[in-house]
């Protein structure tokens, strides 16, 4: 399973270099400038990946999600997105160290003992009720740190918006994880399972915000997702109006 | 070779450093009562009740309130250079509606929620954003960013907001680009005035 999800990866990674090697860039100054900075070159196919991503979510995961949502009790739906981001902190701890950010290295690493033990298996997020949240990190973040360049935009089939530097990382993410290599596939299946109908739960409504009048939905998501990945990087002080120093905590 | 740059980026320093005045305290303050003053009505505004009575007050707040011309044309990006009078004229009006259409539905989440001031930053006597924290009923807190200015010296107005540092100008302008770039900016004005005709419905 872990093999054949690395490949999956490593496929969409060298069919979108193949394809960007091969894409039109535009003579005319304007359109050259537009489309450099968009950074697309696989755009027709994006946008059907994207349309096909955008079915799944309205046929088949918004109904489950929802459902989930009206009824199951809002404190163990809690306790699942806890459990679920408590198994996402090895991830974190690993990339925090690797940025040489070691603050958020030790509050991931405590919070994930804590969580584990004393919050029953992550279903608590006890430093969290304290204020004390580690923020999530991941190898796309950590390559942007260490200064890869974000590459072509691309659509990922379930996945969703990406870049080539957040697809490697994800394939890097999946590797370093540990459970990766300690669950069964049953397991693995149930947990990928669960976390996409937890966050799909929890990003519903914001997914439906952003749809709501909007004039090209394909071109609002990638913008959304740039500027949401860039604050991550810059660890949530990134400057949406060019005012770096303003936005220093 | 560090050395010629500097020669080179010196009196463009200098000449920054002249023409770049410190903001007083005055107008800081006042960009900073403008923001907490609107977003405070803004969120009253979204407790009526929905219909065309709210969405007339919401275009009055809008027009009090929004550099809508300036952040039509921000939208527009690159594309600004390139579009006739008759095209930027058609382009704005439809922009206008499509501003006070959508934000009104989309502002609606914010319905019973309460506004803090957290900070503002000045970049020059005209240009100010001012960081807020808008809190829902239940406890939960979104960073909400406002740019606004006075050209140079008027009344202040809204040129762009960050909703957890998403802002609504970048946005709307990586999203008309793809639709300029394939039907033109005639294109883009067709396609805004019919979702607002859908959205009006």
């Amino acid at each position: 399973m872990l093999k054949s999800r690395v490949m999956r990866v490593l496929a969409v990674v060298a069919v979108a270099l193949l394809a960007v090697a091969c894409a039109q860039v535009p003579d005319d100054p304007v359109e050259h400038k537009a489309f450099i900075e968009t950074n697309d070159p696989l755009e027709p196919a994006n946008r059907t990946v994207f349309d096909f991503d955008v079915a799944i979510l309205d046929h088949a995961l918004s109904p489950v999600a929802l459902a989930y949502r009206d009824h199951v009790p809002g404190p163990v739906r809690d306790g699942v997105s806890n459990a679920l981001d408590n198994l996402q902190m090895p991830v974190t701890i690993l990339n925090s160290g690797l940025q040489g950010d070691f603050d958020n290295m030790a509050e991931a690493t405590a919070s994930f003992f804590i969580n584990s033990t004393a919050g029953i298996g992550g279903l608590f997020d006890i430093p969290a009720n304290s204020g004390r949240k580690p923020r999530k990190e991941d190898f796309g973040q950590t390559l942007a740190v260490w200064g890869v360049e974000e590459g072509p935009y691309l659509v990922l089939p379930f996945a969703g918006p990406s870049t080539a530097r957040d697809t490697v990382g994800l394939g890097v993410d999946v590797l370093t994880d540990p459970l990766t290599w300690l669950l069964t596939p049953a397991w693995s299946y149930m947990r990928t399972g669960a976390d996409v109908i937890d966050s799909t739960a929890r990003e519903h409504d914001r997914i439906e915000e952003a749809r709501l009048g909007a004039i090209d939905f394909y071109a609002k998501t990638r913008s959304l997702y740039r500027q949401a990945r860039a604050r991550a990087i810059a660890n949530g002080v990134a400057d949406p109006f060019g005012l770096d120093e303003f936005f220093e905590e | 070779m560090g050395r010629h740059l500097w020669q080179r980026i010196a009196p463009a320093v200098v000449l920054a450093a002249f023409l770049w005045t410190p903001v007083s305290a005055g107008s800081l303050e006042e960009a900073t009562d403008f923001v907490a003053q609107k977003a405070e009505r803004l969120l009253n505004i979204m407790g009526l009740p929905p219909g065309s009575e709210r969405r007339d007050i919401f275009a009055g707040w809008i027009a009090s309130t929004v550099d809508h011309d300036g952040m039509a044309s921000r939208a527009l990006g690159r594309y600004l250079d390139v579009a006739t009078d008759a095209e930027l004229r058609a382009y704005t009006n439809a922009f206008h509606s499509y501003i006070i259409i959508t934000y009104e539905r989309r502002l609606e989440t914010f319905s019973g929620y309460n506004l803090q001031v957290e900070r503002s930053r000045a970049l020059s006597d005209n240009d100010v954003v001012v960081r807020t924290t808008i809190s829902s009923p239940d406890g939960a807190r979104t960073i909400v960013d406002f740019r606004i200015s006075n050209n140079n010296g008027g009344e202040w107005r809204l040129t762009d907001f960050a909703i957890e540092g998403l802002s609504m100008v970048k946005t709307l302008r990586d999203e008309f680009a793809g639709v300029i770039r394939r039907d033109g900016i005639e294109g883009l004005t067709a396609l805004i005035e019919s979702n607002v005709s859908e959205s009006a419905l």
